[in-house]
């Protein structure tokens, strides 16, 4: 004898026989639940990439090559690769500047399509020394100075199981990986000044000379400075451009400028996105509400049959809600699973596209953000049924008979 | 007194002029008792059965059933009034749709399943169903020696909760679709039954908890010749078993099972000779 019907089993009963009815509310729900998890992930993601890019800029102003702007900043940014250099000790010249509380240099080169990796890397070199942006990160992974022919690699860099990289040709020691920022930085090794001769002197080897020999030793592509309390960076920077007409030609970038424009496009970016779950999520309440109402009249007679036979108000509506919480549920556990199939593999093609700093929240987050969104959906669901729950459970159940009739 | 009527009426407004559905209507029911009322459509006779029941509240007067005014209670005392006391067979198919047979049987027995069931009618003593097989109170007369006589009338006891017995259920629900052999369809939904089957369904549900008074508006509506006689016969034995039977109908058919025959016209309830 298979079992009978139990009183708690009833919601779940008048789904599966309902299934039209059932699929429509819970793809109605599943598709809310894509875009409100799928969108906070997004926001989320973003929001972190952001910080993390505020984190890594510890300048208030990078001295650049004329015209090489515009490299620099995807650099900060999330960009290809490049090389770009002075020809000339720019730093010491630099320095002489009024309101530098720190400075120091870094030399960028682009490397070629390394064996190892599916896209150049950026070779960033810096001076152990002098260094106020890179070395404290580093030091979060490494605590010892950085050895020539050393290397510290970004999080999406390829390190060989031995723990080396094969660029030009030559292997090259990895003493430690960095996590991910969620900019172009995770694309990048950084090696000591020391060092950058010996890339130079491998790349010649291997294929064409990423700069000429005699500027190994002394490039900078960028000098950074981190100006003291009470100078403003714009005001350092004329300071710079007076100081000799060699530096009237300079370029300027300033890092904080950077992260303020990338948070208005993020802002507007979250704003946008904000807009579109809201609007989405009215439309779908609005469906829902038509198909719960839809089914009012069909309803009237059941829930009318379940009075007679001696069912409380409270039975009825207990019933409803928990059809919208089962339906809530089904279709928030489809939709954040469809969001994480959409959001979490395609995480590295979603942030190059959108062409701002992505970096994936920790699991944490995720699952409370998962478990938010089942929330909404279930509520949204509930909110929905509420409308019948109340109709349906008036006291005269006779006239709802009749009604329904 | 299980049932007692004391003034009742119900007004209605139609196209903006009051009248009265149910008009100052007295009645007294005790145990045991078979009332029929007859009278022609939109006379008011669904509308006092559904007051009787609490399904309407009325616009004056009172309904008392077994030493409980039906205006007096709350929700749930009057859905328990409803689902232990009373058996509601309604005039139009009020099976769910998406409950099997069996299951709409046995649905109201979930209600309230804490509670215990020595209300239900039926005398004490009990003998074997052969058809469904269960132990089944066997009526104290002559209904059981008419073969054409169901004799599940008295049903089983199931005194322990729902949830610690289950079976006990399944087992009084398939009983009951037997003696209106219906059991056959215990497992069809009800779009697959015909009128008639599903009128037969409707009585074994509100037949379920064994309740005191056992309300039927046109229980034979939508039934043959044969399927009446099935059916009026159990209200008799109902009656003779206990339990109080307040029976609407336009069924002539169906009179000479009553004890009492009364008329409502225009709202107004009459005496009417009976069989």
């Amino acid at each position: 004898m298979s079992p009978h019907i139990s009183l708690a089993g009833l919601p779940l009963e008048n789904l599966r026989r309902k299934p039209f009815r059932t699929a429509s509310l819970i793809t109605v729900v599943a598709i809310l639940s894509v875009a409100f998890f799928g969108g906070s992930m997004l926001a989320m993601n973003l929001n972190k990439g952001l910080t993390s890019m505020e984190e890594r800029l510890g300048a208030d102003l990078m001295v650049v090559p004329q015209t090489t702007e515009s490299k620099a900043e995807a650099l900060l940014t999330d960009g290809t690769p490049n090389t770009f250099y002075f020809t000339n000790d720019i730093e010491s010249k630099v320095a002489k500047a009024d309101g530098i509380a720190q400075i120091t240099s870094q030399t960028y080169i682009s490397s070629l399509a390394a064996a190892c990796c599916a896209e150049k890397l950026q070779i960033i070199g810096f001076d152990p020394q002098t260094d106020f942006v890179i070395e404290p990160w580093v030091a979060s992974q490494y605590d010892k100075t950085l050895g020539d022919g050393e290397m510290v690699a970004g999080a999406n860099v390829n390190v060989s199981t031995d723990g080396t990289i094969e660029l030009y040709g030559k292997t090259w020691p990895v003493v430690a990986q960095l996590a991910s920022t969620g900019t172009s930085l995770d694309n990048s090794v950084f090696v000591n000044k020391a060092t950058v001769p010996q890339m130079v002197a491998a790349s010649a080897k291997v294929a064409k000379r990423v700069m000429p020999q005699e500027y190994a030793s002394k490039a900078v592509s960028s000098v950074l400075i981190k100006v003291q309390d009470g100078y403003d960076a714009h005001t350092v920077a004329d300071n710079i451009a007076k100081l000799d007409p060699q530096l009237a030609s300079v370029g300027f970038v300033y890092p904080g400028g950077v992260t303020a424009s990338t948070k208005t496009s993020l802002n507007t970016m979250l704003s946008y996105m904000l807009v579109f779950v809201v609007v989405l999520w009215v439309m779908g309440l609005i469906v829902m509400l038509a198909v719960f109402s839809s089914s009012v009249n069909e309803r009237k007679k059941e829930f009318a049959s379940l009075r007679i036979m001696g069912a409380t108000r409270g039975m009825l509506i207990s019933i409803v809600i928990r059809e919208a919480l089962i339906t809530g549920l089904a279709g928030g556990v489809i939709g954040v699973a469809a969001a994480s199939l959409i959001v979490f593999p395609f995480s590295g093609y979603i942030g190059k596209q959108m062409q701002l700093p992505y970096l994936q929240v920790g699991i944490g987050s995720i699952l409370g953000m998962a478990l938010v969104a089942l929330v909404f959906a279930v509520l949204t669901a509930a909110v929905a049924s509420l409308f019948v729950a109340f109709r349906l459970g008036r006291p005269e159940a006779y006239l709802t008979l009749r009604e329904g009739e | 007194m299980l049932l007692e009527i004391k003034d009742l009426t119900r007004e209605f407004i139609r196209r903006g002029v009051p009248f009265a559905a149910v008009d100052h209507v007295n009645l007294s029911m005790d145990a045991g008792e078979f009332i029929a009322i007859v009278g022609r459509s939109g006379n008011g006779k669904s509308t006092l059965l559904n007051m009787v029941s609490g399904l309407l509240r009325p616009t004056s007067g009172a309904v008392t059933i077994d030493g409980q005014s039906v205006a007096d209670l709350d929700d749930k005392a009057l859905s328990r009034l409803r689902n232990r006391t009373i058996g509601f067979v309604t005039q139009s198919q009020t099976l769910l749709p998406n409950l099997t047979a069996l299951d709409n049987v046995i649905l109201p027995a979930l209600f309230f399943p804490d509670d215990s069931d020595g209300q239900a009618a039926g005398g004490p003593v009990e003998s074997e169903n052969e058809n469904a097989g269960v132990k089944s109170a066997e009526p104290a007369e002559t209904p059981a020696d008419d073969p054409d006589m169901p004799d599940v009338i008295a049903p089983v006891r199931v005194s322990e909760p729902t949830a610690a017995r289950p079976d006990a259920l399944s087992t009084r629900a398939h009983a009951l679709l037997a003696d209106l052999q219906v059991d056959d369809l215990a497992d069809s939904y009800p779009k697959e039954l015909s009128g008639g089957e599903m009128r037969r369904v409707s009585i074994a549900r509100a037949l379920m908890n064994r309740p005191k008074l056992l309300i039927a508006d046109e229980p034979t509506g939508d039934l043959d010749a044969e399927s009446t006689l099935i059916v009026m016969r159990l209200l008799r034995s109902l009656a003779d078993h206990g339990t109080a039977v307040l029976m609407v109908t336009h069924d002539a058919d169906a009179l000479p099972y009553a004890d009492r025959v009364l008329t409502l016209d225009a709202g107004r309830l009459a005496d009417r000779p009976s069989r």
